[in-house]
């Protein structure tokens, strides 16, 4: 008895939290969105110091008649620390942007977006939101506590004989008769829902009414038209000219009459009349369209409840503590893109598909004194990513990070497996070949090249260690031509100087076989035509200066030792330099990461100063002195993924990272306002 | 957002390191009406800068010439202007070092060179926007007229803004020389030489572009 007893409880709760879950009745974030983000409205709110930023943001916001459409951010209407959802999908013939925002005051809104359309708006009610279409192909909808803005891009497919009549050439692919060209515009707007509605008669009745009415109004038109044609051959007829236009009213009626003057200007009068109704009839179909599109989009979002539910697969590494989190899927953007049908008509296209088939998610920090960018890339074919995994998790190299030092500018350093890049490319082709197109023809061909190609041996020519330094721009006199005037305007060739900047780099990579590189070298300072450009000093190889020559690069050196292959702008950095204390830091940090790099934007613009002479110029080198701060970044293999985190040092003295970045579009502002006759 | 644009703008001229080159035009108008021409492109300044372009097949999207291509061009130019009626003595020099195009001649009257330029446009060697009929003179009334030229705001507005930087440090120079003394002129922006006969227009190409500057002038001679 008890256990039937318990069976009912549990029968009965069963039941409940059934109805519960379904009554929770989520908004969905399409699974196939191209792009997501998820803005983290607290605690940006909390970083921000809105008084300061208000003032900056009306400036950004000045519209053409210089007046901001609001003065503080709490007349927008949107609550400030709740969370947005951004995301875009688009398939062959649509593309959408929605934003998902918390409304604080729906009144505020509503005049904020009435005073950002710039016109009258024309709000339709709904039974539980109301709606209105900003321009051509933007809509905004709202309830007392959320709003939705969508923007709706609809293309109508081409028929599939367009791209087929494209000059032809032997490249052309000839696409595969399987895929069927269909607009899947309507089948994409269902894309929240997973369950295909059932056919509604009711819904076809009012569409087929619309229809009818549309087509009633155009017949009107024609109707007009016609009879204003008629009236004007009997005109002709009996005058042999066209009636004489009197003083022109200013109404609309008198642009139709435009056509009254048979002068030139009639004819483009008329037919830019005619290009206009055209244009003006094809907007109104193509908003129709794209309202019944925002309207299914509003129906879904407002049946729901507040919660957003974002498919697992888009926020596979999301950070909760992210102020700012994003996702984009390359591979779709890629091939739902232009280059779909562009890729389709070259051999190669299958392979940059492959190779672009990617997720990108970013993670962003905007921390006290530097912002952080956390991005995780991932190939969506897992055995792919697992060899790209390889490629990255290559051999390190102390060595080459020696010539990390105290005076550099910048460096980017590289330790990737040069072995294991041969494995990638040979899968990336191989898996190219989902459509069946060509299979067997590239398993041969990369099986030859596999045969061909020794990869052990080109493996060692250069392994996968890298650097590049930036050791520093340096200033190099160049003479110019220029015309001088005496007291009777003669004009008079003279020979001037100014000084360029020219970069002193070097750029180094291991080698498992230096005899290789010194053939290569001695071949360059041996062979009859080369030598006149190369020579050799000791281990030394050089190109020779050129007196004429007034290109950034003077000169190059190039040498190998100790595995290490070195090409340099100036010998003395042809090798390890002093290194202490943060040299020597970020040289036994270079050493850890697959790939990093480090810039001193400071060093850099005192090297460019040259460059800049003119007052305004110089002012804007000031300001970015003043502003600009040092980058950092590194890339590591980590969690079935390729990370790499930017760091952006933020160098004045704002409140934090986000307040820096208002703080240098003020500074920028003010620099761009023209100076007032007292400030002259 | 427009305003945002501009400050990006900014931005994007203060990293990308400028160009520049100078225009020079001159005249020298005997009293009978015949004279010589010259006109100087002269972008030395910027040979460091080119020099490396010209290693390049494209910069900002665009092919970059070749020398052979150039010196083609000019060739034909070159022959082109010969064939003008009244147009004599034409010289040409291209400097690939130091980047500087030469092109001189001799003229019978200054229509001729309206002429010239007329037939170069036909010919497509030169573009369809730039101005031919430049000059105007009547001997007997001594009056000698620079036209105006139409504005290129359009046109510049619509170029990328790399390729707006091309204009941002171009200068363009203009020299009238006569036989005879000025009387006056018409454009205070033509500076006066110390012996009246010669007047000098210089500014940057922009400002000439966006029409801040008038190149047109209306010169009574004695």
């Amino acid at each position: 008895m008890k256990s039937i007893l318990l069976k009912k409880h549990l029968l009965f709760f069963s039941v409940l939290f059934g109805i519960f879950v379904l009554a929770q009745n989520k908004i969905k974030v399409p699974a196939e969105a191209v792009f997501f983000m998820e803005v983290n409205g607290k605690q940006l709110n909390d970083k921000i110091n809105w008084q300061q930023l208000n003032p900056i943001l009306q400036e950004l916001n000045k519209n053409s008649v210089e007046k901001p459409t609001w003065k503080d951010f709490s007349d927008t209407g949107i609550l400030k620390d709740a969370k947005q959802y951004h995301y875009v999908t688009f398939n062959d013939s649509v593309k959408t942007y929605t934003a998902h925002l918390i409304l604080e005051d729906a009144a505020k809104f509503l005049d904020f977006v009435k005073i950002s359309a710039k016109k009258e708006l024309d709000i339709t009610k709904k039974a539980k939101y109301s709606y209105a279409n900003l321009n051509n192909d933007t809509f905004v909808a709202w309830d007392g506590k959320r709003a939705v803005i969508t923007g709706i891009d609809y293309t109508k497919k081409l028929p599939k004989e367009y791209w087929e009549d494209l000059p032809a050439d032997s490249t052309v692919v000839v696409v595969d008769a399987a895929d069927a060209v269909v607009d899947s515009a309507y089948a994409e707007t269902d894309y929240a829902d997973t369950e295909v509605k059932p056919f509604n008669y009711k819904d076809e009745i009012q569409y087929l009414k619309d229809e009818i009415q549309y087509q009633k109004e155009d017949i009107k038109e024609h109707n007009a038209e016609i009879a204003r044609m008629q009236k004007d051959i009997k005109y002709l007829e009996k005058h042999h000219k066209y009636p004489e236009e009197k003083e022109p009213k200013v109404s609309a009626e008198t642009e139709e009459i435009a056509s009254a003057m048979p002068t030139e200007e009639y004819d483009e009068a008329a037919e830019e009349l005619a290009y206009q109704k055209e244009t003006d009839s094809l907007q109104a179909e193509n908003l129709k369209i794209l309202k019944t599109f925002a309207e299914k989009d509003f129906d879904r979002y407002f049946a729901s409840d507040a919660t957003v539910e974002v498919p697992k697969e888009l926020i596979k590494f999301k950070d909760p503590k992210s102020d700012v989190f994003m996702y984009t899927n390359y591979g779709q953007i890629f091939k739902n893109g232009i280059y779909d049908r562009m890729m389709n008509l070259y051999n190669m296209g299958d392979f940059f598909q492959n190779v672009y088939n990617s997720n990108s998610f970013y993670n962003l920090y905007f921390d006290k004194d530097k912002v952080r960018l956390v991005n995780n890339y991932q190939h969506r074919d897992p055995k792919i990513q697992k060899n790209l995994a390889a490629v990255y998790q290559g051999k390190k190299n102390k060595k080459l990070m020696s010539l990390i030092n105290d005076d550099n500018i910048g460096y980017y350093a590289i330790n990737v497996d040069g072995s294991k890049y041969f494995d990638m490319m040979y899968n990336l082709f191989q898996s190219s070949t989902d459509s069946g197109k060509y299979q067997k023809e590239l398993e041969l061909i990369v099986e030859t090249v596999k045969i061909v190609l020794d990869e052990d041996a080109i493996s060692k020519i250069a392994p996968g260690n890298g650097i590049f330094v930036l050791n520093n721009l340096n200033a190099k006199k160049v003479e110019y031509t220029d015309y001088e005037y005496d007291d009777d305007y003669n004009d008079k060739e003279v020979k001037k100087t100014k000084d360029v900047v020219v970069p002193d780099f070097t750029f180094a990579f291991a080698t498992d076989n230096e005899n290789y590189w010194k053939r290569v070298f001695d071949v360059l300072t041996t062979n009859k035509e080369l030598s006149e450009k190369f020579s050799k000093n000791g281990d030394i190889y050089y190109l020779k200066k050129d007196p004429k020559n007034s290109t950034y690069i003077d000169q190059l050196f190039f040498t190998v030792k100790d595995g290490i292959v070195y090409l340099g702008t100036s010998l003395e950095n042809l090798g390890p330099g002093k290194q202490s204390g943060d040299s020597s830091k970020w040289a036994k940090d270079a050493v850890k990461h697959t790939q990093s790099g480090k810039w001193n934007t400071q060093k850099l613009l005192i090297g460019l100063e040259k460059e800049f002479k003119s007052t305004s110029e110089k002012k804007a080198l000031d300001l970015f002195r003043k502003n600009v701060g040092d980058i950092y970044f590194k890339t590591d293999v980590k969690s079935e993924s390729l990370e790499t985190e930017i760091n952006y040092t933020t160098p004045n003295s704002s409140e934090n990272s986000l307040m820096y970045f208002f703080d240098f579009c003020n500074d920028l502002i003010k620099i761009a306002e023209p100076e007032t006759p007292a400030a002259l | 957002m427009k305003t945002t644009i501009k400050y990006l703008f900014i931005l994007c001229t203060f990293l990308s390191l400028t160009s520049c080159f100078d225009i020079i035009d001159k005249i020298n108008l005997k009293a009978d009406g015949s004279g010589e021409y010259s006109l100087i492109l002269n972008a030395s300044k910027s040979k460091t800068r080119l020099q490396s372009i010209s290693k390049m097949e494209t910069v900002n999207g665009k092919k970059v010439p070749k020398k052979a291509e150039i010196e083609s061009k000019l060739k034909e130019a070159t022959a082109v202007f010969k064939s003008v009626p009244g147009i004599t003595n034409v010289k040409t020099a291209l400097d690939f070092e130091n980047f500087i195009v030469k092109l001189s001649c001799n003229f019978k009257k200054i229509e001729n060179i309206n002429s010239g330029l007329e037939l170069l446009k036909s010919k497509k060697i030169i573009g369809k926007t730039i101005p031919t009929q430049l000059y105007k003179n009547n001997p007997a009334e001594k009056v000698f007229v620079r036209n105006k030229t139409a504005s290129y705001k359009s046109d510049y507005d619509k170029l990328s803004s790399a390729d707006k930087e091309v204009f941002s440090n171009a200068t363009y120079t203009s020299v009238l020389q006569f036989e005879n003394m000025i009387k006056s002129q018409t454009n205070s922006s033509y500076t006066m030489s110390p012996n009246k006969k010669a007047v000098k227009l210089s500014g940057s190409v922009l400002d000439f572009i966006l029409q801040k500057k008038q190149v047109q002038n209306t010169i009574s001679l004695h």
